[in-house]
């Protein structure tokens, strides 16, 4: 549990909130760089609670602002997005990407405003496929992207999944540094003595209850899940979580694995899924998990279907099997379809059970265990670097050191048995990509 | 679950203020009576909840979620089972 206090601590997204106020100084995924096309439909976005207009203008710049004309807060939604800016369709006042006001037609020239009424426009980005967005005090000199290797590939949408979650940021966020889940919601009923011997995955399928080993670390935290492998071997399952809601998963060897999720809040009670792995579209990454018999392994397939698209502040990538169609459960294929949750696809199990809790968890109740030493180290982390933020002004040094993310990967590894964690992930690193900085440990 | 151990002094490196932790006591009971919140959860060192940053002092470590390189470092301790091999603990409270 924690105190009621650090739980809303933790969970507002708000304008002035601890957390908003934090996550706000940092680049926020806003959209696909696909969703916007020059001159094309102004598209509404809302992140952190704020309503707000994405559009791409002639020459291809993207501009994200409040949604609201400066003049009669009118809604640039029904705006006319046309050379070279967005005008608004009550009096023409016409605003470029950086909110810089480029005509007032109705006023007779001795009334215009001599330097124009600006929009409140925010710096954006784009990298990866992805527009971000800076809502931070920084708009004039905002900081760099961090580098993480999953955003500095080459765009490619195909590698790059939205979903929009229906609770919390932290929830969800939780959800995925919240290892041990793995052996029963997605892997529950898998039979780990008909999986290749060879394959590290299976043994995250048959030992459940791993030991969960975790360190502070100057880009957020960081975890290995440590499990026996063959004799005289030991099997880590590694993940970080990285300032303020980037999580690089596992799913794959260390070595190959490039892929990370950004829980990037709608509002309080509503999350965009950021899901990016590089090795999808190539084939090269991991590959359906299939017995050694050649049979597909039940239940775990992508891709999540989704609902038609709307222009509501939230009518983007929402699944068709969702909470008012319990997620497509299927009791038969729990009790005798070799999947545990009766749910088809890792994406939409994680989906039902983590929107299951409600739109906010009320974290002075539950209890947690040993399993949960990641969660409980972020909360701490992530809590004391929002508060240090709003009590003294000063950030994490990784805000301007975006190399740091270049030592976060998530993935598995078999060491010798008694091999460090760090150093085992280190050896691994460096032998994959050559000399490789050492995650500083701040235990 | 073990006697406490009590019998020491724990210093709150926040306020300043010093709390005696007298036998027969966890570091986690007598905070409380203190008025002090301290999120924890199980009372018996297996879940970590209670984990805390220690500042000054060698922890006498009972539970059984620190790992031998952490309890080694001295930096962090479960308050609700662990106590002390020094005559003061310093935490970062």
């Amino acid at each position: 549990m924690i105190t009621a206090e650090d739980n809303e601590a933790l969970v507002r997204v708000g304008k002035g909130t601890v957390m908003g106020d934090f996550m706000r100084q940092f680049w926020v995924p806003a959209c696909l760089s696909s969703e916007i096309t020059s001159d094309g439909d102004p598209m509404r976005l809302m992140l952190l609670g704020e309503k707000l207009i994405a559009f791409r203008d002639t020459e291809g710049r993207v501009g994200i602002m409040e949604h609201v004309c400066p003049h009669r807060m009118a809604s640039l939604f029904f705006g006319r997005n046309e050379q070279g800016g967005i005008r608004c369709p009550y009096h023409g006042w016409k605003f470029d990407v950086n909110g810089n006001c480029l005509d007032q037609p109705n006023l007779p020239d001795k009334n215009k405003y001599p330097a124009g009424t600006k929009a409140w426009a925010y710096r954006t980005i784009e990298q990866g496929g992805m527009v971000f967005v800076y809502m931070g005090e920084r708009q004039a000199n905002p900081p760099p992207l961090p580098e993480l290797a999953p955003i500095m590939a080459d765009p490619d949408d195909r590698n790059i999944a939205l979903t929009q979650r229906d609770c919390n940021w932290m929830q969800a966020l939780e959800g995925d540094i919240d290892t041990s889940h793995l052996g029963f919601l997605h892997a529950g009923t898998i039979d780990g003595d008909r999986l290749d011997p060879t394959d590290p995955a299976r043994f995250t399928v048959i030992n459940k209850a791993p030991t969960i080993n975790v360190s502070e670390m100057d880009f957020g935290t960081m975890y290995s899940a440590q499990r026996g492998a063959e004799v005289g071997f030991e099997h880590h399952r590694y993940a970080c979580y990285l300032f303020p809601f980037w999580v690089t998963y596992p799913s794959d060897s260390i070595e190959r694995n490039v892929s990370a999720n950004a829980w990037v809040p709608i509002d309080d009670e509503n999350t965009m899924i950021f899901n990016i792995d590089v090795q999808r579209s190539s084939g090269k990454g991991r590959k359906i998990m299939k017995y050694t018999d050649g049979t597909t392994v039940p239940g775990l397939a992508r891709p999540v279907e989704y609902l038609p698209r709307t222009t509501d502040w939230q009518g983007r990538w929402r699944p068709v099997k969702n909470s008012s169609n319990d997620y497509g459960l299927d009791r038969e294929l729990q009790r005798n379809g070799g999947v545990y949750s009766g749910i088809i696809g890792i994406p939409l199990q994680d989906q039902a059970i983590i929107e299951s809790m409600g739109p906010i968890i009320d974290r002075t109740r539950e209890h947690l265990a040993s399993s949960d030493r990641m969660v409980m180290l972020t909360r701490k982390v992530m809590l004391k670097a929002a508060r240090d933020y709003r009590e003294t002004g000063k950030l994490p040094d990784f805000l301007d050191h975006p190399e740091y993310a270049r030592k976060a990967r998530g993935g598995d590894l078999v060491v010798p048995e008694g091999t460090d964690w760090l150093d085992g992930y280190v050896d691994a690193m460096t032998a994959a990509h050559g000399p490789y900085p050492r995650p500083e440990a701040a235990e | 679950m073990a006697t406490p151990p009590g019998g020491f002094d724990v210093v709150l490196s926040r306020s300043g203020k010093t709390v005696a932790i007298p036998e027969g006591k966890s570091i986690l009971e007598v905070l409380e009576a203190e008025g002090i919140t301290i999120a924890s959860s199980c009372l018996e060192g297996v879940c970590g909840t209670c984990e805390t940053d220690v500042l000054e002092g060698v922890p006498d470590h009972r539970d059984n979620v620190l790992s031998k390189r952490e309890r080694e470092s001295n930096k962090t301790m479960m308050i609700c089972c662990s106590g002390s091999l020094t005559p003061v603990l310093v935490l970062d409270l």
